[in-house]
C-alpha cells in the first residue's frame, strides 16, 4: 500500500496515458479546466503538462503524459513516458495510479498499449472516449464485460460534452479501491494479437462502420484535383490571415504604444526616467504584444482545422512534397506561416510529432522571408535601385524584391535537406499520421487551445523579448553624452548615439564587416536590428540625423561618403551585400527567444544564429564581389 | 443457393502494392528494429485485416483502414509490410464477409485486385 492510501487526504498523483488522437487532451482539459501548468521535461522538447484538481474533497495531481503508441520507446523523447513511470525524472514523482485513455472506435488498436500499461502492475482504469461516435457508426461494446475481461474499471465519457466526467471524478478519487487484473496480458507480441481478439470477443464488440460522413467529405478533400485546390485555398487563407488581416490590429498596437509613450513623456519630467519609461519599457512591452494578433489568428485557424480533422488531411496532401526536403506534411503550415513571422511559425511546429523533424523545421523557419524584412528591403531598393530601369516588361525594383523573396525559401529547403542528412538524420522512424473522423469542434476546447498558445508566448518568450529589448535600449543610450548646445535635436541624437555603447560596438566590429563594405553606422543599425529587423530603418534615421525615415533618409544614405576614401558608403556592391545579409541573418531576438523556449535549450538558438550568420556573411561577401565584377 | 467462394492463395504482396479498396490480412513485418516495432505498435500484427483506402493526390502516402482507424503510411514504410490479399470471386453480395462496411464503402467491391480470370467480375447473379 502506498502512503497515499494510508492518508486519503494527501494529493493523489494520477498519470493520464494514451495514444495520440485518443481524446486525452480533451479529457485533461475537461478535468482540470484551464489550471494546467505547462513546462518542459528536461533535455527534450516534449511538453510537460500537469494540473491539480479536487475530486469530491480529495486533492489530486493529474500528469498529462505525452501521447504514445507504446511503452517500448524508440527515441529519447518517447522515453519520457517510461521514465516518468519509473520515477527517473527529477522533480516528477511517479504517478501512483494510471488513467488510460482510448478512443472507443479504435479500441482494438489501443489494446496493444493497454496490454503494456497493465503490465506496469499499478492501479489502472480505462476511460473510453468518443462513445457517441461509436454509437453513431452503429458500433457497440459492453463496458461491463470489458471491465471483466481486463480486470480494471472502465468509464465511458464524451469529453467535449462533459458526459461521464462526474462518474470519472468519483472513480478517480479512490484509486486504492480499483479492481486489479487477475492475470496480466501477454508481453510477447506474437501472443498479443490473440489476446486482443479474445478481449474484443469478450466485450461483444461490434466494430463501427466506416464513418459515412467522413468518407463522403474525404472523397472531396483528398481528391486529386479538388483536394489540391482546397489545400491551396486553405493555405492561402493562412497566409492572408497573418500577412494581411493581422495588420490592422498590429498597426493599432503600434499606435497605442506610441500614444502611451507620448503620454508618459507628458507626465514624467524630461530626463533619463522619461527616456527609460517611454523608449525602454513601453516600447519593450509593445515589441512583445505586437506578435499577439498574428499568434491568435494563426492558432485560431490552426486549432479550428485541427479539431475539425482537416489538418491531418492537409499533411496527407502535402507530405510527398515535404518528403523531398526530408520533412513531413505537418511542417508545412509552420514554414508557410514563417513568411509572415517566424515567431508564430516556430510555435506552430508543435503539431510535428517527430522531435527531429520539429527541430529541423524550427531551424529553417527563420530563413523564410518574414514581413519585418520588408521595410529594410523597401528602404534600400527605393534608395538604390533606379525606379525607371526595367528588365523586359518588369520593373527592376520589383524584380529585386521578388528575387529576395525567392532566394530565402530555396535556401531554407536546401538547409533542411542538408540538416536531415547530416546533423539530424532520421531516426529510421516510419512516418505515421492518423486521419481522424471529421467532427464538429467544441468551442471551449478551441478557445482554451488558442488562449493557451497566446499565454504560453507571453509568459515564456515574451519575458525574454522584453529583457532583450531593454538591454538594447541600454546599449543605445549609455554612456550618455551631452551634445553641444548648438546642435539641432536630430544632430544631438546622432551625436549621443555615436558615443553610446552601441556606437562603440559598431566601430569595434567595423574591421569585421569592412570586407562586406559596411561601415560603423551600418554596424550600429545591424546591432539595433536585433530587436526587430525593421528597427534597422529607424536606427539609420537616427544615425543620419534624418527628420523622417523616408525621403530624407534615402537622400542621406545616397549622399554619404567614406571620409577616408571619398567613395560612397552605399555603393551598389555594399547595397547588394546588405540586402543579402538581411535575407539570411537571424537578426531577431524574438525569434531567438521563441526557439529557446520551444526547444527548451539555448543550444539550438545559438546554432540557428550561428549558421545563419555564416550564410549571411558568406552570401553578402559573394553578392559584393559579384556586383563588383559586374559594375 | 447462390455460390460464393473465397480463394486465399498463399500469395503475398507488399502493402503499398495494394490497390485502393483492396482488402487483405497482414502476413509479415519485414522491417526489424525500431521501424518494425513501431509498425506493430500501430496495430500491424500478423493476421490483422487491412484495407487500402486511397492515395494522396501526389501518389504518396496512402491511407489504410485497420483496427477501427485510418492510418497513413508512406510507400517506403508500407513496403516493409507483407499482406495476403483477399481474392474474392463474388457471386452473391448478401454473403459479403464485410457486410458492416459494404454500405459505406461501395467502391470496396469494385476495387478488387484484377485477376485475369473469366467470371471474376461481380455481376450479382452468376459465376
Amino acid at each position: 500500500m502506498s502512503t497515499a492510501a494510508a492518508t486519503p487526504s494527501a494529493p493523489v498523483r494520477l498519470g493520464l496515458i494514451g495514444s495520440p488522437n485518443s481524446g486525452k487532451t480533451t479529457l485533461f482539459n475537461a478535468l482540470t479546466g484551464l489550471r494546467a501548468k505547462v513546462g518542459n521535461y528536461p533535455g527534450v522538447t516534449v511538453e510537460r503538462r500537469e494540473g491539480s484538481l479536487n475530486l469530491n474533497g480529495r486533492d489530486a495531481q493529474l500528469i498529462d503524459l505525452p501521447g504514445t503508441y507504446s511503452l517500448d520507446p524508440i527515441s529519447p523523447d518517447e522515453a519520457v513516458v517510461t521514465r516518468v513511470l519509473a520515477g527517473e525524472i527529477d522533480g516528477v514523482a511517479s504517478p501512483e495510479a494510471l488513467v488510460l485513455v482510448a478512443d472507443a472506435c479504435s479500441l482494438e488498436r489501443s489494446l496493444l498499449l493497454i496490454a503494456q500499461v497493465l503490465g506496469e502492475d499499478r492501479p489502472t482504469c480505462l476511460v473510453l472516449t468518443m462513445m457517441d461516435e461509436l454509437a453513431a457508426r452503429s458500433g457497440s461494446l459492453d463496458t461491463g464485460r470489458l471491465e471483466a475481461a481486463l480486470g480494471i474499471p472502465v468509464v465511458p465519457v464524451v469529453g467535449h460534452k462533459g458526459l461521464g466526467v462526474r462518474q470519472l471524478r468519483t472513480l478517480l478519487a479512490n484509486p486504492e479501491n480499483w479492481s486489479r487484473p487477475q492475470i496480466l496480458p501477454p508481453r510477447d507480441r506474437s501472443e498479443q494479437a490473440g489476446w486482443i481478439d479474445s478481449v474484443m470477443a469478450a466485450c461483444e464488440a461490434e466494430r463501427p462502420h466506416a464513418h459515412t460522413i467522413t468518407e463522403r467529405i474525404d472523397s472531396i478533400v483528398v481528391h486529386p484535383i479538388l483536394g489540391s485546390m482546397l489545400f491551396l485555398a486553405v493555405m492561402l487563407t493562412f497566409f492572408q490571415l497573418i500577412f494581411a488581416w493581422a495588420t490592422p490590429a498590429m498597426d493599432w498596437i503600434d499606435g497605442a504604444v506610441g500614444t502611451a509613450a507620448e503620454i508618459t513623456r507628458g507626465l514624467v519630467p524630461p530626463g533619463l526616467l522619461a527616456d527609460f519609461l517611454a523608449d525602454g519599457l513601453i516600447v519593450g512591452v509593445g515589441s512583445v504584444i505586437i506578435f499577439l494578433p498574428q499568434i491568435v489568428l494563426l492558432f485560431s485557424l490552426l486549432y479550428l482545422l485541427e479539431d475539425v480533422g482537416y489538418m491531418a488531411r492537409a499533411a496527407f496532401v502535402v507530405d510527398r512534397a515535404m518528403a523531398r526536403i526530408g520533412l513531413e506534411g505537418r511542417a508545412f503550415v509552420a514554414l508557410l506561416s514563417s513568411f509572415a513571422c517566424a515567431v508564430p511559425g516556430i510555435m506552430a511546429t508543435r503539431t510535428v510529432p517527430s522531435p527531429r523533424d520539429r527541430i529541423v523545421t524550427i531551424l529553417v523557419a527563420p530563413l523564410m522571408t518574414c514581413s519585418a524584412r520588408l521595410p529594410v528591403y523597401a528602404l534600400l531598393i527605393a534608395a538604390f535601385v533606379p525606379q525607371k530601369s526595367t528588365l523586359g516588361p518588369f520593373g527592376m525594383q520589383g524584380l529585386v524584391l521578388f528575387a529576395l523573396y525567392i532566394v530565402a525559401p530555396l535556401a531554407a529547403m536546401t538547409v533542411a535537406a542538408i540538416l536531415r542528412r547530416t546533423l539530424l538524420p532520421g531516426e529510421g522512424m516510419p512516418f505515421t499520421l492518423e486521419l481522424p473522423s471529421y467532427r464538429v469542434p467544441g468551442l471551449r476546447l478551441w478557445l482554451s487551445q488558442v488562449w493557451g498558445s497566446a499565454w504560453a508566448f507571453l509568459r515564456r518568450a515574451g519575458t525574454i523579448i522584453l529583457l532583450a529589448s531593454m538591454v538594447l535600449w541600454v546599449l543605445l543610450t549609455f554612456p550618455r553624452s551631452e551634445a553641444p548646445a548648438n546642435l539641432a535635436p536630430e544632430q544631438a541624437a546622432a551625436y549621443s548615439l555615436e558615443r553610446s555603447a552601441a556606437g562603440r560596438i559598431g566601430k569595434a566590429i567595423e574591421p569585421a564587416i569592412a570586407p562586406l563594405g559596411f561601415d560603423w553606422k551600418i554596424g550600429v543599425g545591424l546591432l539595433a536590428s536585433l530587436a526587430a529587423r525593421e528597427v534597422f530603418v529607424s536606427t539609420l534615421a537616427q544615425v543620419y540625423a534624418s527628420e523622417d525615415p523616408d525621403a530624407s533618409l534615402r537622400a542621406a544614405i545616397r549622399a554619404d561618403t567614406n571620409p577616408a576614401t571619398g567613395e560612397k558608403v552605399f555603393s551598389a556592391p555594399t547595397v547588394a551585400a546588405l540586402l543579402t545579409f538581411f535575407v539570411f541573418a537571424l537578426q531577431c531576438t524574438s525569434t531567438i527567444a521563441t526557439i529557446a523556449r520551444e526547444t527548451n535549450s539555448w543550444r539550438w538558438p545559438a546554432f540557428a544564429f550561428g549558421y545563419m550568420l555564416v550564410l549571411a556573411y558568406g552570401g553578402a561577401l559573394l553578392a559584393r564581389h559579384i556586383t563588383l565584377a559586374l559594375t | 443457393m447462390k455460390s460464393d467462394f473465397n480463394i486465399n492463395l498463399e500469395m503475398t504482396v507488399s502493402l503499398h502494392e495494394m490497390i485502393p479498396g483492396e482488402r487483405g490480412k497482414v502476413a509479415e513485418i519485414l522491417a526489424e528494429g525500431p521501424v518494425g516495432r513501431r509498425l506493430m505498435d500501430l496495430g500491424l500484427l500478423p493476421g490483422t485485416p487491412i484495407q487500402a483506402l486511397r492515395a494522396s493526390p501526389l501518389g504518396d502516402p496512402t491511407v489504410y483502414e485497420l483496427r477501427g482507424y485510418r492510418l497513413c503510411l508512406r510507400n517506403e514504410d508500407a513496403a516493409q509490410v507483407l499482406v495476403r490479399p483477399e481474392i474474392r470471386f463474388q457471386a452473391d453480395a448478401t454473403t459479403d464477409p464485410y457486410p458492416a462496411d459494404s454500405a459505406a464503402t461501395p467502391d470496396a467491391k469494385t476495387g478488387l485486385r484484377s485477376v485475369p480470370s473469366p467470371g471474376a467480375k461481380a455481376d450479382g447473379n452468376s459465376v
